[in-house]
C-alpha cells in the first residue's frame, strides 16, 4: 500500500518528481532557507551581557593603537605573565565594528556570523542525501535556538563559523564535487586560528575526518571519492603566538577545575544546556531510526559530544556538528518509518489530493513579511538607548567611573564577570583569584599580600559579605549593575553591627 | 524541611549577604560546619564568633556574645586527639571542601 500524497497541481507527485528541474528545488530551497535564515537572527543578534566583550573591545582598541601586548594589560595580577593572544583578530574586529556603527552594529555583525554558521552547517549536508528544503530550514531555526545562548559578541561565534565552514568544505571534498575545496581548509584555518582558541576542534574534525576516509577505503575500496587532505600545521603556525597558542590551550584544558564555567562540565539544570541534551538526544535516537549511519558522520558527532560534556563551552559547536546530521538522520528515518506510520494511522490507500496552484508571489511576499517582522524585533535592541541600558545594568559604570575618578592606580579585587578573562591572566593569578573568590584558609592573607585594599564586587556576592565581616566598608553603590565599591577598614568590635552596603551613597 | 529552608541554609553555607544575621535570627547558639569550607574560612575571620572546638574535619563556633560566652564557659575544653585518632589532624584525614 502507498502513503498518502499531498501534490500541488503541476507539481510534486512521485512521477512528476524526477521531472522537476534542478533550477525548481534550488529556488525552493533558498525560499525556505532564507527565511530560517532571516528568522535565526531574532536568537543570534544577542544583547551585550557576556563577561568577556568588554574586555575584548578593550584589547582590541589596545592592539589597533600599540600592537599585541606581551602580558595581558589591565591586571596587576598578570604583569610578570607571558600573555598568549588567543582569538586577538577578534578583539580588533569588535573594536573596529565598535568604533564604525557603536554596540548596535557590533551586534549585528555578530549575530550575522552566528546565523551563517547554522546556513554553512545546513549546506553541509551531502547534496546525495537529498535532504528536502523544508527540513533543512527546520534544522537551522532549531540549530541558532539550540547554540544561540552560546553565542553573541564573542569569539566563540566566529569560532564556530569556522567549524560550519570547515564541515561544507569537507562534506564536498568527500562527495567529490570539489577537489579543490580541501585546499580551501588552509586559509580558512589560518584566520580561524587568529580569531578563536576553538580552531582546534577544525583540526580534530579534519583528522577524524581523514582518519574514517582513510579506514573506510582501505575497507571497502572505491567507496570513497576525492583527494588527501593536504598537511594544515603550516598555515597555523602562523598565528602570532606561533606554537604557543597550543601551550596556552593546554594550559586552558588543564585548568579545567580552576572555576571557568566554560571549560567546567555541562550544567544540565539549565535551559541553554537542557537543550543541548535534547539535540544530541535526538541525534543519536535518529542515528538508530534512519537504519544506516556515515562512520564519519558517527565520529564527528561522538567527538563533539565528548567535547561537550568535557566543557561546555564547545556546546555550540556540538550543535553545529549535530546540525546537518538531524537534518540527514530525519530525513532517512522518515523515509524509512513514514510510510508504516501513515499505514498505522489509517491512510493506506492511494489518495491523491490535488491544491490549487501556489501564487508565483506568494514565496517573495511571505518572505518580505518575515524580514518586517524580523526587523522590528531586532531593529530595538540594537538602538543606542537600548545597549546604553543593557550595559549599565550588566557592567559596573557608574563604579568604575567612581573608581576612575577617586581611586586611579590603586590595586582592586574585582569580580571575574568585570574584570576579564581568567585564563589569561596565567593559572598562579588563577589561583589567587580563587583563594579569595572561593573563600579559602588563606583568602584574606591573599589581599593583605598583594595590597589590595578596595574591591568593585557585586552587591550580593560571598566577597562583600565576608569582607563587611572584616571590617570593609562600602563606599558607592551602583544600583542599576548592582555593584559596590568597598574598602578595607579595621576589624570591628565583635557587638558592631554588619553594615548593609548597599544603604552607602549612589557611585 | 522544605525549600525555603533549604534555600535558606544554602545562601548561610554560600556565605551569601544575610548569611549571618539568619544565624542569629534562628536563635543560633553554636554552629559546627565542615573545615576549610566558605563558610567555615568567614566564621574564622569574623570578631562576631568564636571557635570553640576543631578536629580534623569540624569547627564549632558560638557567638561572641555574652550567651556565646555562657555557653563557651559550660562546653567542656578543646579534646588533644591521639595521631592515630581519625580527629587528629592529619592532613589524610582532612575535609574536602564542599
Amino acid at each position: 500500500m502507498s502513503p498518502e500524497l499531498l501534490t500541488r497541481t503541476g507539481a510534486t507527485t512521485p512521477s512528476a518528481a524526477g521531472e522537476r528541474t534542478a533550477r525548481g528545488r534550488w529556488s525552493a530551497g533558498r525560499w525556505w532557507l532564507a527565511a530560517a535564515i532571516l528568522l535565526s537572527l531574532v536568537v543570534t543578534v544577542r544583547d551585550l551581557g557576556d563577561a568577556d566583550a568588554y574586555w575584548r573591545l578593550a584589547l582590541g582598541r589596545l592592539i589597533t593603537g600599540h600592537g599585541l601586548p606581551g602580558t595581558e594589560p589591565f591586571s596587576f595580577q598578570a604583569a610578570a605573565h607571558p600573555w598568549v593572544a588567543q582569538g586577538w583578530l577578534t578583539d580588533v574586529l569588535i573594536s573596529r565594528l565598535w568604533a564604525l556603527g557603536g554596540a548596535g552594529l557590533t551586534m549585528l555583525a555578530f549575530g550575522i556570523a552566528g546565523s551563517s554558521a547554522v546556513l554553512a552547517a545546513a549546506l553541509a549536508v551531502p547534496r546525495r542525501a537529498a535532504v528536502p528544503a523544508l527540513a533543512r530550514a527546520a534544522a537551522v531555526v532549531a540549530g541558532a535556538v539550540v547554540a544561540a545562548p552560546l553565542l553573541g559578541v564573542r569569539s566563540q561565534t566566529l569560532g564556530v563559523l569556522g567549524l560550519a565552514l570547515c564541515l561544507l568544505l569537507l562534506s564536498r571534498w568527500r562527495e567529490g564535487s570539489s577537489t579543490r575545496a580541501v585546499w580551501l581548509l588552509a586559509p580558512l584555518m589560518l584566520l580561524w586560528a587568529n580569531l578563536d582558541a576553538g580552531f582546534v576542534i577544525g583540526l580534530v574534525a579534519v583528522t577524524l575526518t581523514g582518519l574514517a576516509v582513510a579506514l573506510h577505503r582501505r575497507f571497502v575500496p572505491g567507496s570513497e571519492p576525492g583527494a588527501r587532505l593536504r598537511p594544515l600545521g603550516l598555515a597555523l603556525l602562523l598565528a602570532p603566538a606561533g606554537i604557543h597558542l597550543y601551550g596556552s590551550l593546554g594550559e586552558n584544558l588543564a585548568g579545567a577545575g580552576l572555576g571557568i564555567s566554560g571549560w567546567q562540565s555541562p550544567a544540565f539544570h539549565t535551559w541553554p544546556m537542557r537543550l543541548v541534551e535534547l539535540e544530541a538526544l535526538t541525534l543519536v535516537v535518529l542515528w538508530t531510526a534512519a537504519g544506516r549511519l556515515d562512520p564519519v558522520d558517527a565520529a564527528l558527532g561522538l567527538a563533539a559530544l565528548v567535547a561537550t560534556l568535557y566543557a561546555q563551552g564547545t556546546a555550540a559547536a556540538f550543535t553545529i556538528v549535530a546540525l546537518p546530521q538531524i537534518a540527514r538522520y530525519g530525513t532517512l528515518a522518515a523515509a524509512r518509518y513514514g510510510p508504516r506510520v501513515v499505514e498505522a494511522l489509517g491512510h493506506g490507500g492511494v489518495v491523491v489530493r490535488r491544491l490549487p496552484p501556489r501564487p508565483r508571489r506568494l514565496p517573495a511576499v511571505a518572505l518580505a513579511l518575515i524580514a518586517a517582522a524580523v526587523a522590528a524585533v531586532v531593529a530595538p535592541r540594537l538602538s543606542p538607548s537600548h545597549t546604553a541600558g543593557v550595559e549599565a545594568a550588566t557592567e559596573p559604570v557608574a563604579a568604575a567611573g567612581y573608581v576612575a575618578a577617586h581611586l586611579a592606580g590603586d590595586r582592586l579585587y574585582s569580580a571575574v564577570e568585570w574584570g576579564g578573562y581568567p585564563a589569561a591572566i596565567g593559572q598562579a593569578a588563577q589561583q589567587r583569584y580563587l583563594d579569595v573568590h572561593d573563600l579559602r584558609a588563606d583568602w584574606r592573607t591573599a589581599l593583605r599580600e598583594d595590597g589590595v585594599t578596595h574591591a568593585v564586587l557585586p552587591q550580593g556576592s560571598r566577597e562583600v559579605a565576608a569582607l563587611e565581616e572584616v571590617g570593609w566598608h562600602s563606599l558607592c553603590h551602583d544600583a542599576a549593575a548592582g555593584a559596590v565599591v568597598i574598602a578595607a577598614g579595621p576589624m570591628p568590635a565583635p557587638d558592631a553591627p554588619i553594615p548593609d552596603a548597599t544603604a552607602a551613597p549612589a557611585c | 524541611m522544605g525549600d525555603p529552608l533549604l534555600l535558606e541554609a544554602g545562601a548561610v553555607e554560600s556565605v551569601d549577604p544575610g548569611w549571618e544575621t539568619t544565624l542569629h535570627n534562628s536563635g543560633t547558639d553554636l554552629v559546627l560546619f565542615d573545615r576549610s569550607t566558605a563558610l567555615d574560612n568567614a566564621l574564622l575571620a569574623s570578631p562576631h564568633w568564636i571557635r570553640v572546638y576543631r578536629d580534623a574535619l569540624s569547627d564549632a563556633f558560638v557567638p561572641a556574645t555574652t550567651t556565646g560566652e555562657a555557653l563557651k564557659s559550660k562546653l567542656p575544653p578543646q579534646p588533644v586527639f591521639p595521631a592515630s585518632s581519625s580527629c587528629s589532624e592529619h592532613p589524610s584525614a582532612t575535609a574536602q571542601a564542599g
